[in-house]
């Protein structure tokens, strides 16, 4: 081990080994259907030692890179709504805003434990299986004036299928807080995104997952120019894990299409779940090492 | 006359989504040219090209894997000096550059979005696209107060 970490401080050792490593992560996030952040950060704090608040800043930036190169695929089948996602995100550019304003005020045990939950709460989604909470005949006063209700095409029926938009305060504030999180640990927070829209406002899943990953970009770049101006953004660190989670999430996008892959989805929960708990250890004061 | 108002709204949104659809595509653009300046930047200093500076070093890795904090790291803000920097060939400002072009696609993205809903006459929207820019903006100059 010691040589390894000898090893490790040369530079571009060190540079090579973020951007194998980076790859890896952005594979495992694709597969698993989380984004790279939620992966990334674990890998650079808890696997390298980095300072967590560094490992978040190169995160937001991997975040930003996967989502602005896939958000052609969202708007093309015709599901993202645009309109809704513009206005959602008025509630997490601020709610990212202010995370980023306020982590360098949280100690890093605190950042370990608010993370762990985030992934707890993640891996316990991928369990549930999800009810279409959507509804065609709700008559909301601020929908209707903003033009929200649409329709999206279904393939499997064949036939647009038009849904209406309700609850948009109650909406906002849980987008605000998915900001929050987003903001604090340099993740997309799809996780968050997706039930502020499919179950308090009431949009059918397929377009609560499309419109929310279509938002992560410009959410991640509230807090990202935040977390580079006060010098959270290393670039010995950010720039191989963007490049390298790019790579890695298209890559496990691929592997995802041609592979059922429910035996390796197991694996890669478990392993999600072990990183979850030393990340709680780790926030409740309890080391392994 | 419901009927209308509802085919009118659909034609109208179509619109913004082929504007969408294209500025994705600049994006996407965008995304490739960071990544190549960032892997330009990563080669130059795995290779040694162009200039080192302070924070290339063994040190700075060091203090890295420790999980310090480095102090002297100072975030370069002024267009000119980046591109003064970038000029001598610094590797970490290579990277530099490739990461400020990813952080600045979104806000593009956003800038964009709002000039296509001023077109569109939809004020509303104008108004929703223009705070979410502004949020976006005083970020940076939030971040540089801390």
């Amino acid at each position: 081990v010691n040589i390894v970490q000898d090893w490790l401080h040369v530079p571009s050792v060190f540079e090579s080994a973020l951007l194998l490593i980076s790859i890896g992560a952005g594979i495992f996030g694709a597969i698993l259907g989380l984004g790279g952040g939620v992966i990334i950060v674990p890998v650079l704090s808890l696997g390298f030692g980095i300072n967590l608040h560094y490992a978040i800043g190169a995160s937001i930036v991997s975040v930003i890179a996967t989502s602005s190169g896939a958000a052609v695929a969202y708007l093309k089948d015709h599901v993202t709504n645009i309109r809704v996602a513009m206005l959602l995100e008025v509630a997490t550019t601020i709610g990212a805003l202010s995370g980023a304003l306020v982590s360098p005020y949280l100690s890093a045990q605190a950042l370990y434990l608010i993370f762990s939950l985030v992934l707890f709460y993640s891996a316990l989604l991928m369990y549930r299986k999800r009810e279409n909470h959507a509804d065609t005949h709700s008559d909301d006063w601020f929908a209707n004036k903003l033009r929200l209700n649409s329709s999206y095409p279904d393939h499997n029926l064949g036939k647009e299928i038009e849904y209406t938009v309700t609850r948009i305060p109650f909406g906002l504030c849980l987008m605000y807080l998915a900001g929050i999180i987003s903001g604090l640990l340099g993740v997309g927070s799809g996780v968050l995104k997706v039930p502020a829209m499919d179950t308090a406002m009431r949009l059918p899943i397929k377009v609560s997952s499309a419109t929310s990953s279509f938002m992560i970009g410009v959410t991640a770049a509230a807090s990202a120019g935040a977390y580079y101006m006060r010098g959270d953004i290393i670039p010995v660190i950010a720039a191989p894990v963007a490049v390298g989670v790019l790579i890695g999430s298209r890559l496990g996008t691929r592997i995802m299409m041609k592979l059922s892959g429910g035996t390796l989805r197991r694996i890669f929960l478990g392993v999600l779940l072990l990183v979850a708990l030393e990340m709680g250890l780790k926030g409740l004061g309890v080391s392994l090492r | 006359m419901k009927k209308i108002n509802q085919s009118l709204a659909l034609s109208e949104s179509k619109s913004v989504l082929q504007a969408e659809i294209v500025i994705s595509w600049a994006l996407i653009i965008g995304v490739l040219a960071s990544g190549a300046i960032a892997i330009l930047g990563i080669l130059s200093r795995l290779f040694n090209w162009g200039e080192g500076d302070a924070h290339s070093s063994r040190e700075l890795v060091a203090q890295l894997l420790e999980g310090k904090l480095i102090s002297d790291f100072h975030p370069l803000s002024s267009p000119s000096q980046l591109m003064e920097q970038a000029l001598r060939w610094q590797p970490d400002i290579i990277m530099t550059l490739a990461l400020l072009l990813l952080i600045a696609l979104p806000i593009f993205r956003v800038a964009l979005t709002t000039a296509i809903f001023i077109r569109e006459r939809d004020w509303p929207f104008v108004v929703i696209t223009l705070t979410v820019l502004s949020v976006l903006l005083s970020g940076i100059f939030m971040g540089q107060s801390l």
